[in-house]
């Protein structure tokens, strides 16, 4: 398959390039943008996982970021190496989803969304209330606090998520995760387990959310325990998901990368939190007009050029 | 093969089958006939694990499959065919088709199942790549069918088949159930065309208001003046 080659060597020498970044410069606030963009790409793509192949528009999606977040600091700052505490933190976020998932998934539609929604809601209440101090990194780990690490985790972060969701989308489960988004009757009369799909699906996504608020949490020099199951965390990566392109591979790379720079250059220019204004706006009208999100209308142009003329209208 | 002993079915509070009993031998295609609302797609949904019995039992070569939930009734052969086609409009044809194979039973003898569906529905392999939505009404109920024989069924249930068709369509998704039952595939189906179905099967059901009230021969349903009268239509007569 020489078009799949073609896809595997851009996408190994965009990693080796961003390997390489460091080398070419050193400037923080470059390194800073990468590392929250490839923590988005990893925190969206795990969202894209249910709410994009699955169809399963979870909305608490943040409680399994927390909880990654919080298990891999206090476990990290109590002793224990950080890949164990890092681990044991997405183990955390996926052991809670299975639980959640069972009574969860018996919902459908609108009322999967709102259960999912106040589930992280009650959790952020509980640690807001029971963890009230902020967690600052000691003075021993802020001496030697150096971004390279945090850049090099963020990126096998970001490249794992692309990995995992290509094997996703071309398996077995991928096919009935998108059956069951599809029509989850016909999937079952089909042979589709739909619980068992969807749990399995549930537990991928929120293990890489869980890892994606544990290397989060290892790139904060401070964190307030309630911020990382703030509903921020769900809301940014749907609208990166949407903006993007939902249930495609590249669409969350494609919205972390332009969510990011324009998040940033907002909040240069914007004064403070108006910039969330103009993503809700954002988000309405790719909704609107652009369903499949910024990788359709690329698609589009890209025809649009090969072929010379205007693309035709879908469909019809 | 099939032997449906005395079910109850509801939908909540509501009583939707009373007592149906029906039984369906290998190789036979069976109709089963009633106006709307009379409980013919719920029959089919019970049997399909859509919608499990309250009382009664459903057995398919032994098996009880009331007490099976519907993903492991098609790994026993028995596919559904539902009214609204259950194929994925947003799918391409191919990944309809792969997905129609998604049971064990359909996946390990895929490609020879393609093969089939491909010699009995050739236009379904010119628009492989196409998405499903696009296809006509006719081609949509050829991958319907298509897509219900890659999971390798023993027994077929299809529902309306020859709903939205023009008459031209229906004689021919009618020729290929007929060709699917000379290889053997068992067929029950459900049909608001009284005359066509009377002509493939061999023996039909006629249920009113969630009750079966007549079972007979097909021929002789044809020649029945009540049924005539019922569903046919006086200018049979």
């Amino acid at each position: 398959m020489p078009k799949n080659w073609k896809s595997f060597f851009i996408f190994g020498g965009i990693i080796a390039l961003l390997a390489m970044l460091p080398l070419f410069t050193n400037r923080s606030d470059v390194l800073t943008w990468s590392c929250l963009t490839l923590q988005y790409i990893l925190l969206s793509q795990s969202w894209n996982i249910i709410g994009g192949y699955a169809g399963q528009v979870n909305l608490g999606h943040a409680a399994f970021f927390g909880l990654g977040a919080l298990t891999t600091r206090y476990l990290w700052l109590a002793g224990l190496p950080f890949p164990a505490s890092l681990l044991s933190g997405a183990f955390i976020a996926t052991v809670f989803a299975l639980l959640i998932g069972i009574p969860a998934f018996r919902l459908r539609g609108i009322y999967f969304v709102i259960g999912t929604l106040v589930l992280a809601e009650i959790l952020k209440v509980v640690i807001d209330t029971r963890f009230p101090v902020a967690s600052v990194l000691p003075v021993e780990t802020l001496l030697t606090y150096s971004l390279l690490p945090r850049y090099y985790l963020s990126l096998m972060g970001a490249v794992l998520s692309v990995i995992a969701v290509y094997f996703i989308s071309r398996s077995r489960l991928g096919l009935g995760m998108m059956a069951i988004r599809e029509d989850e009757d016909a999937a079952r009369t089909s042979g589709v387990n739909i619980l068992q799909n969807k749990l399995i699906a549930f537990a991928i996504s929120t293990f890489l959310a869980g890892l994606a608020g544990g290397i989060f949490a290892f790139y904060m020099v401070a964190i307030q325990p309630g911020y990382v199951f703030s509903p921020i965390w769900t809301f940014d990566s749907v609208v990166i998901v949407f903006v993007g392109g939902i249930g495609t591979l590249i669409g969350p790379i494609i919205g972390s990368v332009f969510f990011v720079l324009l998040k940033q250059w907002l909040s240069l220019h914007l004064p403070g939190g108006l910039h969330l204004a103009v993503f809700g706006v954002l988000f309405i009208l790719v909704v609107l007009y652009m369903p499949d999100g910024f990788i359709e209308a690329i698609r589009r142009y890209g025809k649009m050029v090969t072929l010379g003329r205007k693309p035709m209208v879908q469909g019809g | 093969m099939l032997e449906v002993n005395h079910i109850d079915t509801y939908y909540g509070e509501l009583k939707a089958l009373w007592d149906v009993s029906l039984t369906l031998d290998k190789g036979e295609i069976v109709a089963l006939i009633g106006a709307n609302g009379s409980g013919k797609s719920t029959l089919l949904e019970a049997i399909a694990g859509l919608l499990p019995p309250t009382t009664g039992e459903i057995l398919f070569e032994g098996v009880r499959l009331d007490k099976e939930p519907s993903h492991r009734i098609v790994e026993f052969g028995v596919c559904l065919v539902p009214e609204d086609r259950g194929i994925f409009p947003g799918m391409n044809v191919s990944e309809n088709l792969e997905l129609g194979a998604f049971s064990k039973r359909g996946r390990k003898e895929k490609e020879e199942t393609l093969h089939v569906v491909y010699g009995l529905f050739p236009i379904l392999k010119n628009r492989r790549n196409q998405l499903t939505r696009t296809l006509s009404g006719g081609e949509q109920q050829m991958l319907a069918i298509g897509k219900g024989l890659l999971s390798r069924p023993k027994l077929l249930m299809l529902d309306e088949p020859s709903l939205g068709l023009a008459p031209l369509v229906t004689k021919n998704i009618f020729e290929a159930i007929c060709q699917i039952n000379q290889t053997g595939v068992s067929i029950l189906l459900v049909e608001q065309n009284v005359h066509i179905a009377l002509r493939v099967a061999k023996r039909a059901y006629i249920i009113e208001n969630g009750r079966i009230v007549q079972h007979e021969q097909a021929k002789n349903l044809l020649r029945d003046r009540r049924v005539i009268q019922a569903y046919l239509g006086t200018h049979y007569a």
